[in-house]
Formats: structure tokens, C-alpha cells, sequence
């Protein structure tokens, strides 16, 4: 594994949203996360300044997956882990300040191969904005995801 | 009901980095989609919630994609789907206010 856990996430670049992880256990991960100027998410936002709210899904699967096997080693898997579904996913303020720094806390709920769930957090300067959960594929034997 | 068509050619941002060997529209690009779509209407309208989305395939550039709201009750609950010529990409229920 990468000593690093973002690096096992295939994100890159600008797509990369998780920028440190804080504490990285098999079933929970605490994780920084800012959207990149650079980000194409950013164009879509409904104002300029704001982000579109739908990233902390984006941003909660990101930190999910630091806990997560890198899909460079030694993996046979036949692409990356794809976010398939999320429910129960409330946004507790009306607007995400594009240049925020977010914190994320990720618990694994469910763990049925080759799907994942988690119940995700976020929080900005200590305060909830956002709490839900989201489900993941990985077929690690090399099957497709549609 | 609100609807809109959309395709992201090759060297939009969007793709950048997601992912360098197979590019793909984040499920997550298709709600902020919606999410502008709606800014968008005639009646501005937030997300307040994401009652349930389920991401059923891929998208990549230049795939044409139709987006359709359709309100499911006045107390700012509707359904969405994503579809492109064969297939449904994603489809949920949001809630808006």
C-alpha cells in the first residue's frame, strides 16, 4: 500500500479532492478536503464564490476510498472504484464556499463485495453542512460495473 | 417539468484527472448538473436533500445525455433521470426548497 493514503485513490489533479488524511482505520477515515481552482466541478457551480452542493458526495466518497486498497497494486480489478448510489443525504446549509477546506468523517456500514456502503459527515470550521450515505463498486475479479 | 440536453466534449475539466485511462462523468458532475439546472428555472430552487440516487452506468465525452425533472409533489420533491440514447445513466429523488 502506498504510504500515503490519498495516493491510492485514482483520482488525480484536479479531480482529487481529498488534500490530507488525518486518521485512516480499516472501517473510518477523518480527511482535509478543498476543490481545486482547477476543478471541473467548480464551472458548475449555481453562482461564482460557491460550489455545487452535490460535491460533498464527491468528497465523501474520495476519503471513503483512502481506507481502501490502492487500485495500482497488486490489484486485478478492472477499473477504478465507481460511487454507484447514495440516500439519505441532507445539506445543511444552502450554499459551500468554493475556497472552504472541509472535513470529512467516513464509517464503513456495509461491507458485501463488490459493494461498499459508508455513513459520511462533513463538516466546515467545525460546524455540519452535510451528512448521508454512500454506496461503492469495486469488482476485484475484473468485472464490469455496467 | 424542466428537461435539458447536454454533452461534455473531450477536454472539458470535467474529465480531467477522473480518470486518466478511462474518462468518465463523475455521477457526482451529473447532480451539480441538475443542481444548476435548477438555480437555472424559472423558480430558482436549492437541493435540500438527496433522498436517493442510484448511478447505473458511464458516461464519457461527447455522449449525448438528456436530463428531466419531474415534481412528484408540491412540497419540493422530485425525481430526476439521466439518460443517453440506450441506456438510463443515474436516476434518483431529490428534495428542494
Amino acid at each position: 500500500m502506498s504510504a500515503d493514503p490519498v495516493e491510492r485513490l485514482p483520482q488525480t489533479g484536479p479531480a482529487r479532492l481529498v488534500v490530507e488524511a488525518v486518521e485512516v482505520e480499516e472501517e473510518r477515515t477523518v480527511c482535509l478536503a478543498r476543490v481545486p481552482r482547477a476543478s471541473g466541478l467548480r464551472s458548475l457551480a449555481p453562482a461564482p464564490g460557491l460550489l455545487p452542493l452535490s460535491v460533498v458526495i464527491e468528497i465523501a466518497a474520495q476519503a471513503a476510498a483512502t481506507a481502501e486498497p490502492a487500485q495500482t497494486e497488486g490489484n486485478t480489478g478492472s477499473g477504478p472504484r465507481l460511487l454507484v448510489g447514495a440516500r439519505g443525504v441532507r445539506f445543511l446549509v444552502d450554499s459551500l464556499d468554493a475556497n472552504a477546506t472541509f472535513r470529512v468523517v467516513t464509517t464503513r456500514t456495509t461491507h458485501a463485495p463488490p459493494f461498499r456502503s459508508y455513513a459520511f459527515e462533513l463538516f466546515h470550521d467545525d460546524q455540519p453542512i452535510a451528512a448521508g450515505e454512500l454506496s461503492t463498486f469495486f469488482d476485484s475479479e475484473g468485472a464490469g460495473a455496467d | 417539468m424542466q428537461s435539458t440536453e447536454f454533452a461534455c466534449p473531450e477536454w472539458s475539466p470535467l474529465f480531467e484527472g477522473h480518470f486518466d485511462d478511462a474518462p468518465i462523468l463523475s455521477g457526482v458532475a451529473q447532480l451539480a448538473l441538475i443542481e444548476r439546472l435548477l438555480a437555472r428555472g424559472p423558480q430558482p430552487r436549492t437541493l435540500a436533500s438527496v433522498e436517493r440516487v442510484r448511478f447505473k452506468a458511464t458516461a464519457g465525452p461527447r455522449e449525448a445525455l438528456h436530463i428531466e425533472l419531474t415534481d412528484v409533489s408540491d412540497q419540493g420533491r422530485l425525481r430526476f433521470t439521466v439518460r443517453r440514447s440506450d441506456a438510463t445513466i443515474s436516476e434518483g429523488v431529490l428534495r428542494v426548497r
